[in-house]
């Protein structure tokens, strides 16, 4: 009687906490609100340029900032700066020890903090924050509090950056920056129904200090519903200037807002066009290192995320996989898609100008070009 | 007065000017070996080039990976002649497409410099 009784109630706890768990996830989430699509926007004028030659690496980060095209060298660990025609203007920092320096290997990740301060993270961990004139303002490590305890999913020091799609956003004295765990158990392959029910996908670190204050988000129910789409588990996101969150998970059509204290505002958001479907359940290491990139060449899914506050204009691109020529790019004001048209492959939205938004459709690396687009809306 | 900034003009400017600009040529400095085995050892062999009237030291070779070796014929490249570096990258433990890098860093006005080498590893099975 007594086994029966301790039985019955570690059955009912694991049935609360199961519970308690989806519960949880679905207070992430806003109910699904689609209006129908305007279709206003049916196709766009891009006109390309390159920027000028430079010595780089050509393995870098691009981006908008105020008047400026900038490409971040990622493994010289330059910052160049170009006019709004790609012409080039000045270099910064490089490696090395000194104050207008970058102390640095490499650069894994980048981010403009409030239009005047850059910051940067190297392989290590390390955070180097500097001003407007290139000058070093703060150095230090990502704190994510003390290993101690035992692990799980809501203790910061679990989780690693996401380096293969690595992005980092700010918004007042925040950085927030992707995330993923590779630890032990607590892994998308080894363990991915408990892993897409209990982890975070984002954390919010105090740039002053590098403490990791809160990790946040919780994956899309898509990733527990469906096993083939592990492998398409990036984030995409952005904020905007009132600090507002735009999520879009590679392999969901939804787009999910949420409010500067990450509590969900409103989801939308139609499919891309004859985006073709993952075909192949990878569910081992074996498997990822096999058919990983296979997979993801010949797969549709959503490839980036971009808000921008002047017009209020949200864009989000995706691929639809190996064999199709173009990619797509979604437009959307106020969560009402104004269109869906075909883009050069590898499209990604860097930002605007006014008038021309500004785009890229990726470095080549082998002949040293930078393709920019700008188009008007 | 005049004819010493003429003069500065005329001589001194270009020189310097063509020492910061055009100091080293690398051939062909990113590689595509295409498809190779999990295992294969690589072996490929970069000649800089200095294109300056003065010698020019090579400071550092920094492979990215642990798998690649280097191997340098020499740390100092005379005026108008050319040394190698020569990298040897075990791919046993790869898979899929890797881009592999090592920087240069050299004593002139364009100190870094990039030799990449781009393969897609098939696993031994295959």
């Amino acid at each position: 009687m007594k086994t029966n009784l301790i039985y019955f109630f570690i059955f009912l706890f694991c049935l609360t906490g199961c519970t308690q768990n989806n519960l949880d996830k679905k207070n992430y989430f806003a109910t699904v609100k689609n209006h129908p699509p305007l279709n206003q926007i049916r196709s766009i004028d891009l006109q390309a340029f390159h920027l000028d030659q430079i010595e780089s690496s050509y393995v870098a980060f691009l981006d908008i900032n105020k008047n400026n095209i900038l490409l971040i060298d990622k493994k010289f660990c330059y910052v160049f700066f170009f006019d709004k025609d790609g012409h080039f203007i000045k270099r910064e920092l490089g490696q090395g020890q000194g104050p207008h320096e970058l102390m640095t290997g490499m650069i894994d990740g980048y981010a403009k903090i409030d239009t005047s301060r850059y910051f940067f993270i190297g392989g290590g961990n390390d955070c180097h924050l500097y001003n407007n004139e290139f000058e070093i303002q703060n150095r230090y490590i990502i704190n994510k509090g003390e290993r101690k305890g035992k692990a799980n999913y809501e203790k910061p020091w679990i989780y690693t950056l996401s380096y293969e799609h690595l992005l980092m956003k700010n918004h007042g004295e925040y950085l927030y920056y992707t995330v993923f765990s590779e630890y032990d158990d607590m892994n998308f392959i080894d363990s991915p129904s408990e892993y897409f029910i209990k982890a975070h996908y984002l954390c919010k670190m105090n740039i002053n200090s590098g403490k990791v204050e809160n990790i946040l988000g919780k994956y899309s129910s898509i990733y527990d519903e469906k096993k083939e789409l592990k492998q398409f588990s990036f984030i995409n996101f952005d904020i905007n200037n009132i600090g507002n969150f735009y999520i879009s998970f590679e392999a969901d059509s939804l787009i999910y807002e949420y409010d500067i204290n990450f509590l969900p505002i409103k989801s939308y958001g139609y499919a891309g066009n004859n985006m073709k479907n993952a075909d192949r359940v990878l569910s081992t290491f074996s498997d990822f290192r096999e058919y990983y990139e296979i997979s993801r060449n010949n797969s549709g899914y959503y490839t980036n995320i971009k808000y921008i506050n002047e017009t209020e204009l949200l864009f989000r691109c995706y691929t639809r996989g190996y064999k199709d020529l173009e990619d797509g790019l979604q437009i959307y004001k106020n969560g009402i898609l104004l269109g869906d048209i075909d883009v050069p492959k590898g499209f990604k939205i860097l930002g605007y100008i006014a008038p021309y938004y500004y785009a890229t459709s990726g470095i080549d690396e082998e002949n040293e070009i930078v393709k920019i687009f700008k188009f008007k809306i | 007065m005049k004819s010493i900034i003429l003069f500065l003009y005329t001589f001194i400017l270009p020189i310097i000017s063509i020492n910061e600009n055009t100091d080293i040529t690398i051939n062909k400095k990113f590689r595509d070996l295409g498809k190779v085995t999990a295992g294969s050892i690589l072996v490929e062999r970069y000649y800089l080039t200095n294109n300056t009237s003065t010698n020019i030291k090579i400071l550092k070779v920094n492979p990215e990976c642990s798998c690649t070796d280097f191997h340098v014929s020499s740390y100092e490249i005379m005026p108008h002649d050319s040394i190698y570096i020569e990298l040897t990258v075990d791919t046993t433990h790869k898979q899929g497409n890797q881009t592999i890098y090592t920087i240069v860093k050299t004593n002139t006005k364009t100190s870094m410099h990039k030799l990449a080498l781009k393969v897609f590893v098939n696993s031994k099975d295959n």
